[in-house]
């Protein structure tokens, strides 16, 4: 049997098409989801220990990765700029480079980032577990509204901790920083610091905390998202749990880049 | 004796549930094309009918956990259809539902399984959810279990937890998914027991979806054949047992060969 094709041209709109309409319909759910999330943080905060339980699960258990990448983060950087700076800087510059760079731009990211890989993914993997068993449809049954009793807490904890964890993040990276240029480039403390407040702007600790505030939410909604909207048994886990981390590194890269563009 | 929550009509009109051309597709395949059913308050209705035939299907639209394409479901002359959240919700908590899987949350314990609709829906104190809990796992036979989480529980067990905690808020309506697949033929006929004890001594109105008809004739009043997306036979278990219409005698003798053609 013969079967007629339609033209290439045809088939290239199409697919244009459908891939519009999967985008835009996504887009919408997503908005939807957080208006939904938004209208029960009233009840949320009359029950804060569905949002306290999930801000110590989300937040203070991811500070120890937090400090560690945090800490290589700001060794490296140190490194990096004690040797690019070898011959046309004085060593007492590494510190004014390494906090820049550390408040501007690498505490906020790769921090988002490492939270990104341990949230985004529990929390797709655990809402769609609930969701492909059954549990979130029991909740339903029992009267519980589950946006409120699951994807409500997750989405506030993400959003309130990431500020936090930034800081932590930031700092530690200073540290690490500090650490190399005193052991290996043998810039002393005072000169180190000095240099750090020397470029030092309290606006740029508000672009940080800004930047922390945005990848808290994409970090935390892309798990909640995706988890939510799970199909199918375990393989539709496993597809939940990338989507939710692949989306959520993507959108941290972007808005870097928009909230970069927009406040400097 | 405990009050229960009436949240629509005084108590002495018990629940009605009236379905009226119900179709649903899934996927783009129809499941239900034509559903009329009316369930009146007090007594066990079996719903029967080949794997896949979308008796889970019904069930799921009659506490609005799916929609229909067309068609509607009435509870006590409101159409769940046009309910806002909060008065869904209020029905909601006029039923208890068993999954076919027991759909217990796992990441709590039988207890806190059983007490979670109380602690979000009713005004009780501790002490008293405490004593409702053990006094509901008492029914099913799981007393002194509370503290054990669901992964430590056989088949069966998770069965009676999911019934405790679908008993818990006293419903009118109890539906259950396929209670009895999966279980050993005594446990199936244990789990029989404790479902017809329970309906009988809470006076409450059961909808059972099951394909076991050794089930249907212990604990149904009245039976409901599903076929084709239609209701396509209906009476006391004797008479489906009895009838001579070719497909429903297929089906309760369990025959390869007649009208249904088995898909391979």
């Amino acid at each position: 049997m013969k079967i007629r094709q339609e033209p290439f041209l045809i088939r290239v709109i199409e697919r244009f098409g459908e891939s519009f309409i999967t985008l835009s319909t996504t887009i919408g759910e997503v908005v939807i989801l957080f208006f939904d999330m938004l209208g029960r943080l009233p009840k949320l905060l009359r029950h804060p220990n569905l949002l306290l339980t999930q801000m110590e699960v989300i937040g203070l258990r991811s500070i120890p990765l937090v400090i560690f990448a945090s800490m290589f983060t700001g060794a490296v950087s140190a490194m990096q700029a004690g040797y690019q700076m070898e011959g046309y800087a004085p060593p007492s510059l590494v510190g004014a480079v390494v906090g820049k760079a550390v408040i501007l731009e690498l505490g906020p990211v790769l921090t988002a980032l490492v939270v990104a890989g341990r949230v985004s993914t529990s929390i797709a993997a655990e809402l769609g577990t609930m969701k492909v068993t059954e549990q979130i449809d029991a909740l339903e049954t029992m009267a519980i509204d589950p946006v409120w009793y699951l994807a409500a807490p997750r989405f506030f904890a993400g959003f309130l901790m990431m500020p936090i964890l930034v800081i932590v993040g930031s700092t530690v990276a200073i540290l690490g920083g500090y650490l190399v240029s005193n052991i290996t480039l043998d810039v002393s403390s005072p000169t180190f610091f000095n240099g750090v407040k020397m470029l030092f702007s309290s606006y740029d600790v508000l672009i940080n905390q800004v930047k922390a505030v945005f990848f808290g939410g994409i970090v935390a909604l892309s798990g909640v998202f995706f988890g939510y909207r799970t199909t199918g048994g375990a393989e539709g886990v496993g597809k939940a749990t990338i989507n939710a981390v692949v989306t959520a590194l993507v959108l941290i890269l972007v808005f870097d880049y928009v909230i970069a563009s927009v406040m400097l | 004796m405990r009050k229960r929550n009436r949240s629509i009509l005084p108590e002495e009109n018990g629940c009605e549930i009236v379905i009226e051309h119900l179709a649903k597709s899934l996927g783009g395949q129809p499941v239900l094309r034509d559903v009329n059913l009316t369930i009146p308050p007090r007594g066990t209705l079996g719903v029967v009918g080949r794997s896949g035939c979308g008796k889970s299907v019904l069930l799921k639209h009659i506490i609005g956990l799916m929609w229909p394409d067309s068609g509607r479901v009435m509870i006590n002359g409101r159409e769940l259809g046009k309910m806002d959240r909060d008065e869904l919700y209020q029905t909601r908590h006029r039923f208890g539902m068993l999954f076919q899987s027991a759909a217990l949350l796992d990441s709590m314990t039988v207890g806190e399984n059983v007490a979670l609709g109380m602690i979000h829906n009713r005004s009780m104190s501790r002490p008293e959810i405490a004593d409702r809990v053990s006094e509901c796992l008492t029914m099913v036979g799981l007393h002194g279990l509370e503290d054990k989480l669901p992964s430590e529980l056989s088949g069966g067990m998770k069965k009676r937890a999911g019934l405790a905690r679908a008993v818990a808020m006293d419903p009118e309506v109890m539906l259950f998914d396929e209670p009895t697949t999966g279980l050993d033929p005594i446990m199936s006929a244990v789990i029989d027991e404790v479902i017809k004890d329970l309906v009988e001594r809470l006076s409450t109105t059961a909808v059972v979806v099951t394909h076991d008809m050794r089930s249907v004739s212990t604990i149904c009043h009245q039976v409901a054949f599903l076929h084709r997306g239609i209701i396509f036979a209906q009476g006391t278990p004797e008479e489906i047992m009895a009838s001579e219409d070719e497909v429903v005698a297929q089906f309760i003798a369990g025959r390869a060969d007649g009208p249904i053609k088995p898909r391979l």
